[in-house]
């Protein structure tokens, strides 16, 4: 492998990584953080694509300005919904997953009334730098900063802020830090607020490289809600590594063939043959099946497995 | 617990009684729709056994389902023309069915994944596999003489010339030992059999799951769902009968597949998908989960609620001198009925979470159980008023089906 081959591997690995990170962080943060499965959140992901179609499209709005307005409007939806419903579902798990999938098919039916059921382009100006015999999208690179900026922007905010230590003490005793005199069932809805906006972010920083439909939430939720099975308990660092593992074997299966299997059919040009391997779909696939693969050595996610052997 | 499941028994009776009469009674149409229920309800009914008697909430029974329908129909369109029979692909489907649910369940139960973790592996499963069938589009994905055809669903591969039903999935077609021809399960004007067939088997099945659920096996996963680290205590291996139960609601998935597929002779990437899925889940939360009638009432409620929003919303073109808030209001309305079925889905998941928590019969049917002297009169105008209703609008010829 020459070495140009392998920094294009190199960065579409990286890109792997960084759309995985991006689709599961804000999941991360509502599932790691206060347990509930949110099934909505390919819709909130979904929800800031339309914000920056809107805001370009519609309002003319130059797109950076699309891309800071989606993580602000689906916080609100997010705040929303909280107040709405699953306030009144803690402590019922698996109603409250019931429940945003419910939200998850009206946001998805409200969005298609809206809108329409087709796909839509954002147009962006942004070209390829060149690395050896090919060409990569600067754009990606860009996702990868702003990815790794959200990441430390959450590390800061919880670690170092009011909010963060109110909202980890929210999360890890609500009676006492009810007691202690914080409003517990506002940190719940500022931290899902919070959440929903990350996926906001996310769909508005990938809207420019993927079409923009109703049902493009579908198309990640799976991933998303596997990156932060695998990821375990711990959010920043568990979503991290796992997103790390999941994205290199999606990146790898994804670009090289494993092998052919030839059928029976009437092709065009004579041999019919089934690549295995070498294509998204597969590398979707390798990804699920290492997720179950890894889930059944470690049932608690790579993050709690870490914490076992301590 | 006798108590209980009478009424259920009871209802049941009073529910199939009419279904026996409907070929008569009503167009072929009727029957059509109704076997179609009837499958979503088996479907559904999988879904609860798993769902309200093991605790294993399962969002990919759907994935069952479909893989059911794809083995029968590329089994099927292979050996029809040999063998004039689909008794091979009726085998071959349930197998498949079964097979995935027990590797499936095999990694989620013994690596003791828990109960949400297996919901969101369900359904990445099925939505993997709905990628899968897309992407199936191109002419080298055959097995044999069938087709997977990507979003148009599976053929067989015929000249475009033939008569189109030459390469569809053949309907259950048996040829038994000492049949003169085979008989093939259809509906249509000349033919009910396909409709009883389908009665047929959600009555089988229905009365084996009950059967089923008295046995050990039920029993024993009753008493998981309550408590599992007692269960557990107590010396059984409840890994083991949970992938059981798993593996046997997988089956009857995938029958309700196979018959899906045989009855439209047809199966596309759709049964993989997200709405299919969210349906079945809805079908089971709005019948309720802890009976199994739920699935099959379910289904039948949302199948006729969403039937009846296509037909009474006017279709009618808008006027060009129509004034702005006119044609404003009358384009959301045909949008929002074009996306009714999942709109109501919707509301109905929240609505039943946050206001029904049980689902509609076992209410009702504590209701029965209540006032075991006069609470059958009350159903029965229920049942009266619906079946007098489709007559009536039979005869004035006002209905779709």
């Amino acid at each position: 492998m020459s070495l140009d081959t392998a920094v294009i591997m190199a960065l579409e690995i990286l890109n792997s990584i960084t759309i995985l990170v991006l689709l599961a962080l804000g999941l991360a943060l509502i599932f790691g953080m206060m347990r509930i499965v949110n099934l909505a959140q390919g819709e909130f992901f979904t929800a800031g694509a339309f914000t920056v179609l809107t805001a370009v499209r519609y309002a003319h709005l130059p797109l950076w300005i699309g891309m800071l307005l989606a993580p602000c409007v689906v916080a609100g939806i997010g705040i929303a919904i909280e107040w709405l419903i699953i306030r009144r579902l803690y402590g019922r798990p698996l109603d409250v997953m019931l429940a945003t999938w419910g939200v998850s098919l009206l946001l998805i039916g409200l969005i298609t009334v809206i809108f329409g059921a087709v796909t839509q382009g954002i147009p962006f100006a942004l070209g390829n730098f060149a690395v050896g015999r090919y060409s990569y999208p600067e754009y990606r690179i860009v996702m990868t900063t702003v990815a790794a900026g959200l990441m430390l922007s959450v590390y800061l905010l919880f670690r170092y802020t009011g909010f963060g230590r109110r909202a980890r003490a929210t999360i890890a005793n609500p009676e006492m830090a009810s007691a202690a005199g914080i409003n517990t069932p506002r940190m719940f809805m500022l931290t899902f607020g919070l959440g929903a906006g990350l996926a906001g972010a996310a769909g508005a920083i990938m809207a420019p490289i993927v079409g923009v439909v109703p049902t493009m939430g579908v198309l990640y939720i799976a991933r998303a809600f596997i990156t932060v099975v695998v990821g375990g308990p711990v959010v920043l660092l568990g979503t991290l590594s796992s997103a790390s593992a999941l994205g290199f074997i999606e990146a790898l299966i994804s670009r090289f063939p494993l092998f052919r299997i030839e059928t029976a059919g009437h092709c065009a040009p004579p041999p019919c043959e089934i690549s295995i391997g070498g294509s998204a779909f597969f590398g979707q696939i390798a990804l699920l099946i290492f997720a179950i693969l890894l889930l059944r050595l470690l049932p608690q996610g790579i993050s709690g497995f870490w914490r076992q052997r301590e | 617990m006798r108590r209980i499941s009478s009424p259920e028994a009871l209802s049941a009776l009073l529910v199939l009684l009419p279904l026996l009469a409907v070929p008569w009674a009503f167009k072929p149409y009727t029957a059509n729709v109704l076997a179609v229920y009837m499958i979503y309800g088996l479907l559904a009914m999988s879904l609860g056994l798993i769902w309200g008697y093991a605790g294993i909430m399962s969002f990919g029974q759907t994935a069952f389902f479909g893989i059911g329908a794809y083995a029968y129909g590329a089994i099927g369109l292979n050996l029809i023309d040999r063998t004039h029979q689909t008794h091979a692909a009726l085998l071959g489907g349930l197998a498949a069915a079964a097979l995935l649910a027990a590797v499936v369940g095999y990694f989620m139960f013994y690596g003791r994944i828990s109960d949400v973790y297996a919901s969101i592996i369900t359904m990445a499963l099925t939505l993997v596999l709905f990628a899968f069938a897309v992407s199936t589009g191109g002419d080298e994905w055959v097995i044999g003489v069938a087709r997977f055809g990507g979003f148009n669903g599976m053929f067989g591969q015929g000249e475009s010339s033939q008569n189109i039903a030459n390469f569809q999935i053949p309907p259950v077609t048996l040829w038994l030992p000492g049949m003169a021809a085979p008989f093939e399960f259809k509906i249509n004007r000349e033919s009910t059999a396909g409709y009883f067939l389908v009665l047929g088997a959600s009555v089988v099945i229905y009365l084996l799951v009950r059967f089923l659920l008295r046995s050990r096996l039920g029993r024993v996963t009753v008493a998981i769902r309550e408590n599992e680290a007692r269960v557990a205590s107590l010396g059984y291996d409840t890994r083991f009968y949970k992938l059981a139960l798993f593996t046997i609601a997988g089956a009857i998935a995938g029958l309700a597949g196979m018959l899906f597929a045989a009855w439209g002779r047809f199966v596309n990437p759709d049964r993989f998908g997200l709405g299919f899925a969210a349906s079945t889940v809805v079908y089971v939360l709005l019948g309720g989960r802890t009976n199994l009638l739920g699935g099959f009432v379910g289904a039948a409620i949302i199948g006729h609620l969403t039937s009846y929003l296509a037909e009474v919303v006017p279709f009618t073109t808008i006027p060009g001198d129509a004034g702005p808030w006119v044609t404003f209001l009358m384009e959301a309305s045909r949008r929002i009925v074009r996306e009714a079925p999942l709109l109501v889905q919707g509301a109905v998941l929240v609505g039943v979470v946050l206001v029904l928590e049980d689902g509609i019969t076992p209410p009702l049917f504590r209701f029965l159980t209540r006032h075991r002297r006069w609470g059958w009169w009350l159903l029965l105008p229920a049942v009266l008023l619906y079946f007098g209703h489709r007559v009536a609008c039979l005869q004035a010829d006002l209905c779709v089906f």
